[in-house]
């Protein structure tokens, strides 16, 4: 199993467990896509220029930087900022998944996600990613979480 | 969660603006499969007026027999055209895969029996075949475009049902679901009791009208699989995903209806003006059979692109 962006950013910032670390950095010699993909993802948030042959790919990764410190700013003006977090949070995702689920759908898929909205991508991703796949959904939790909180 | 090694393929930033015009590009093929529907019933209601003010049975024949079986083709081949795109959409072992490939089948079957029934099977200026091979398409077109075509979407609509209640938006019938459905039963099962007695009594059926057999306790099947997706589609209010599945049952639900009215009119119950209506069922149902992927593929482009309306996949 490939580890996910969440995942590797933890990992650079050594946010998970010891088993977990070594797990991933197992997977990271083994695994060239990963690797690369991981050595991206440091440049970009190092702001150097990294190994990234590919000048969109880069693009992709500063994007990605930008997302990952708005969601820790996020995280950090939530607790202050109550507009942030609970309903307000879970009508701003709503709004964005509604067009493709339903909007009774996704009413219920949000209902049990948490006031902090700490289990929001793993409680939204799962269900669009039956109907959508994996891929579309992926793509499309990136544009919610981008579009209803990082720009927030 | 994103799994970087199929993403990190193609930079996103080349993607995005790719995906939202597939989308447009979808919009307007769909668009175009109503577009061409709507024309040709219109064409169908000024020839049946016709037929009936003249008398000459020539105007339904001449607009059924050349568009209708080229409109016929062109949807058939639609739909596995955009099944097969919607298909390569989903990754190995994810569940609505499983669900798209007897759809996808399916859809070959539907080709297959409409060009076989509808071109090669009649006497037609569209017909390259010899006049003596017409039969024999027709039977092999019937068993395809029927029993093959129909068991292959049922598996389809099941795979999609389990997703459906996976996710926890399973519908459930209604009593007003079942109030249709039971008496359709019933008869079925009429049928099916009327049969075993004459293959009893000696009938010896041809192998074409044997394998035609499973044809109505398989649109049953279809009949229950269409409305409990339309059910759940209803559970989870309207979006972009439900309109593939409300498709599919609307199609679903067309066939049914021109399946009963050609045995209405083989039996007398339909009049021959009205009659002529039912040859006109099958084209709105072939159009909903290729909006139904359209529909999904629209969604899945759209959520690449992350829009949430169909204007902002335009912007």
């Amino acid at each position: 199993m490939h580890p996910d962006v969440e995942t590797l950013v933890r990992y650079r910032g050594g946010e998970l467990t010891r088993a977990r670390r070594a797990e991933i950095a197992v997977h990271l010699r083994r695994c060239d896509a990963c690797g690369l993909e991981y050595d991206r993802l440091r440049a970009a948030l190092a702001g150097e220029p990294g190994t990234a042959r590919e000048g969109a790919s880069l693009l992709d990764a500063a994007m990605l930087a930008a997302v990952v410190v708005g969601i820790q700013g996020w995280e950090a003006a939530a607790a202050a900022n109550p507009a942030w977090s609970g309903d307000a949070l879970k009508s701003r995702v709503a709004a964005r998944i509604g067009p493709y689920l339903g909007a009774r759908a996704a009413a219920g898929i949000l209902q049990p996600v948490s006031e902090t909205g700490e289990d929001l991508l793993s409680t939204i991703e799962p269900v669009l990613a039956l109907f959508l796949g994996a891929r579309a959904a992926s793509r499309l939790v990136t544009s919610v979480v981008d579009a209803a909180i990082v720009r927030i | 969660m994103p799994q970087l090694c199929e993403s990190s393929t193609v930079p996103s930033a080349l993607r995005w603006p790719f995906r939202a015009r597939s989308a447009v590009r979808l919009a307007s093929v769909s668009s175009a499969i109503l577009l061409a529907s709507g024309v040709f019933l219109a064409l169908g209601i000024v020839a049946d007026a016709a037929w009936l003010l003249t008398g000459n049975r020539a105007w339904v024949e001449v607009v059924f027999r050349v568009p209708g079986a080229l409109l016929m083709a062109l949807l058939a081949l639609t739909e596995l055209w955009l099944s097969v795109r919607v298909l390569r959409q989903y990754s190995p072992g994810e569940p609505m895969r499983t669900a798209w490939w007897p759809i996808a089948f399916s859809a070959g079957c539907d080709l297959a029996g409409t060009v076989c029934v509808q071109v090669l099977g009649v006497e037609s200026p569209l017909n390259p075949a010899p006049v003596s091979a017409a039969s024999a398409f027709r039977q092999f077109g019937l068993v395809v475009g029927g029993p093959c075509r129909f068991a292959l979407l049922a598996a389809g609509l099941y795979f999609a049902l389990r997703v459906y209640r996976r996710s926890g938006f399973l519908g459930r019938l209604n009593a007003l679901d079942w109030a249709v459905l039971g008496p359709i039963a019933v008869y079925i099962g009429v049928e099916a009791g009327g049969l075993i007695l004459a293959v009893e009594r000696g009938k010896r059926p041809g192998m074409g009208e044997a394998l035609n057999w499973p044809v109505n306790p398989l649109l049953w099947v279809l009949l229950v699989e269409a409305m409990m997706l339309y059910r759940s589609v209803q559970k989870m209010g309207p979006g972009w995903i439900g309109w593939c599945w409300k498709a599919f049952s609307a199609a679903v639900f067309l066939v049914a209806l021109g399946d009963i009215g050609t045995w209405a009119t083989a039996y007398g119950y339909l009049p021959w003006p009205w009659a002529a209506a039912v040859w006109s069922i099958w084209v709105p149902a072939g159009a909903a059979f290729a909006l139904a992927p359209a529909y999904q593929l629209q969604a899945i482009q759209y959520a690449y692109s992350g829009r949430t309306s169909a204007a902002d996949a335009v912007a």
